[in-house]
């Protein structure tokens, strides 16, 4: 068997969240010894997490698992893709939406009957500081169904941002809301034919997020994935380093994306 | 069981939604209504339709007024025939008028019935059904000061064709032909058209309750309105500090979505209705607080259009609260007017 990895958080603030986390994956990771550097760091997805990312890379870590990254320099992003393909390293990102577990697991699925819808519509409810924030995460989940949205128009309240964009030939139309309660990210994919209907919960737990998809035959719910978006994200640290396939691409995505809404 | 005699029902036009949506309801409520008559421009529809509810038919509006077996009238004919068939039926002396959405085609119109109602004392409930749903109503009941606190509203209406649950409600005869097909070049005076179209048919049905989130409803401003093919609208906007959503559309499956979200800064409302036509019971409508508690109401085994007719009940026997009034009546009017102008404004703007 494999040794396990050290894993070590960033900030005080990350170790309870490390430790639940690690409490699922006890063969797999162990808590950094602090005489080494460690295998594997938990960045802060704050402020310059791309930045302080690179600096892990550089004093030694061989995997970065940024949690929750927000809005950062794109070009940062890109010089860290570089060093990660440079080094052989492993970033990946812990993305409260776009990293849901059940998401991901039924995500070729979904990008097929996607194909048959013509317009993708998002509510989000939670809390953001930033509308770019708020329009990141639409993005994302967007991204992550192999769809790259173009926002277009973008008009805010005190309170909510709406977003309104083209993802290829589908029209798009999000709306955040600041709120405590209900927490969580809906998206439809409307067709004549195929309905989609995502509720991704976006709290960090391991409680399945909703996903069903509507045809002529009726409406099939996908399997439940019991999975935090945390250590779906420390598997794929811990698969990619194994098979020693790095990829940077997801990275040069985010910072794409980035940079698309830094231009609005 | 009521102790009274049940009250005679006139239809003014017998198409589905007389067909699908009332008979089969006042077949549920049999000790309060009786069908008593069948008015349709088309006489052999008027027959046919009449013959199955045990009523008599004409084809003349002022036939069936004059008919004292008459006491409701029920306006089920286009829209542009509203006003004046509310107005003729309250002047002839009936007991209460239930008037389907819209209420009218123009604000003028809207007032006119009002008006109408006001001076001599007949009733008129408009027929939105989701205003009367049960689960609506138990959640309206426990809101409080929620409407004031609303960040943003969202109506999503996502549906199958309408046949699909006619024909479930009830056998239809003589059904118009729908056929629709998105026209090839949109002119502003199409896309006007198309928006009116789409905002007092199919968004009318939830826009007094959307409005009961916006105390600056009057304020409206829309950001973006787009159509959605082959037949929809998607709409945002804001009314105060308030962000509005809009979206409906019509589908080829068989799963029916119609949703209601609104946002406070601590709750979250959602409503999810069930469709038009068959008698599937109340909406479920549910408040969740920032703890994760949640609180549901319904689903209740009756629907909005028993509730409406029940009210329509109550309202000839005197009691003035049993819908809404006529301010709250023509302000909603008002609001669906301003929301299909403006939406089609705005899209024309981007048209151009």
């Amino acid at each position: 068997m494999t040794r396990p990895l050290s894993i070590a958080a960033e900030t005080p603030q990350l170790r309870e969240r490390l430790a639940r986390t690690l409490a699922t994956l006890p063969l797999s990771f162990r808590v950094h010894d602090e005489n080494a550097s460690a295998s594997t760091v938990l960045v802060s997805g704050d402020g310059d997490w791309a930045t302080r990312a690179l600096r892990a890379l550089d004093a030694g870590s061989r995997a970065i698992i940024v949690s929750d990254p927000g809005m950062t320099d794109p070009e940062t992003i890109v010089a860290l893709a570089d060093r990660v393909d440079q080094a052989g390293a492993v970033v990946e990102l812990a993305e409260r939406y776009a990293g849901d577990p059940t998401l991901l697991r039924h995500r070729a699925d979904l990008i097929q009957h996607l194909a048959a819808t013509s317009t993708i519509l998002i509510s989000q409810v939670g809390g953001f500081a930033q509308v770019d924030r708020a329009t990141l995460d639409m993005v994302r989940t967007v991204r992550v169904l192999g769809l790259s949205l173009g926002v277009t128009h973008r008009w805010q309240t005190a309170h909510a941002v709406v977003v309104r964009g083209m993802v290829g030939d589908k029209l798009f139309e999000g709306m955040a809301t600041m709120g405590n309660a209900g927490v969580g990210q809906r998206l439809e994919a409307l067709g004549f034919g195929r309905t989609l209907r995502l509720s991704l919960r976006g709290d960090g737990s391991a409680r399945p997020s909703d996903v069903r998809i509507a045809n002529a035959k009726g409406e099939r719910k996908l399997p439940d994935v019991f999975e935090s978006v945390d250590r779906a994200a420390w598997q794929r640290a811990l698969t990619a380093l194994e098979s020693g396939r790095t990829n940077s691409a997801a990275l040069r995505q985010f910072a794409d994306d980035i940079a698309m809404i830094g231009a609005l | 069981m009521s102790a009274s005699k049940p009250l005679g029902v006139g239809f003014a036009g017998a198409g589905p939604v007389t067909q699908a949506i009332h008979l089969p309801t006042l077949a549920h409520l049999a000790d309060l209504f009786t069908p008593a008559c069948v008015m349709d421009v088309n006489v052999d529809l008027a027959s046919s339709v009449a013959a199955s509810a045990g009523a008599r038919h004409t084809n003349s509006l002022e036939t069936m007024l004059t008919d004292p077996s008459v006491d409701v009238v029920a306006i089920c004919s286009p829209q542009h025939f509203h006003a004046d068939q509310a107005i003729a039926a309250m002047r002839a002396g009936k007991k209460a008028v239930l008037c389907e959405k819209p209420l009218a085609n123009t604000a003028d119109e809207a007032r006119a019935i009002a008006a109408a109602s006001a001076e001599t004392g007949v009733p008129v409930i408009v027929g939105a059904m989701h205003v009367f749903d049960p689960a609506w109503r138990a959640l309206q009941a426990t809101l409080g000061d929620l409407p004031l606190r609303a960040r943003s509203v969202r109506s999503s209406i996502v549906l199958p064709m309408n046949d699909r649950f006619e024909n479930w409600a009830t056998q239809v005869t003589g059904r118009p032909d729908a056929a629709w097909s998105m026209p090839g070049e949109m002119t502003p005076d199409l896309i006007r058209q198309i928006f009116h179209g789409l905002i007092l048919g199919l968004a009318v049905h939830d826009l007094p309750l959307v409005r009961t989130f916006l105390p600056d409803w009057r304020d409206l401003e829309i950001w973006s309105a787009r159509q959605l093919a082959p037949f929809g609208y998607l709409i945002a906007g804001q009314a105060g500090d308030r962000a509005l959503q809009l979206a409906g559309t019509m589908h080829g499956h068989g799963e029916a979505y119609w949703d209601l979200e609104v946002v406070t800064d601590a709750e979250v409302v959602r409503i999810r209705f069930t469709p038009s036509y068959v008698h599937g019971g109340s909406a479920i409508a549910t408040l969740t607080d920032a703890s994760g508690a949640l609180r549901q109401f319904g689903p209740f085994d009756r629907n909005g259009y028993v509730e409406e007719w029940r009210a329509v009940h109550a309202a000839v026997h005197g009691d003035g609260q049993a819908a809404p009034s006529l301010v709250t009546i023509a302000e909603d009017f008002d609001f669906v007017m301003d929301v299909a102008t403006k939406a089609s404004e705005r899209a024309i703007g981007e048209l151009s």
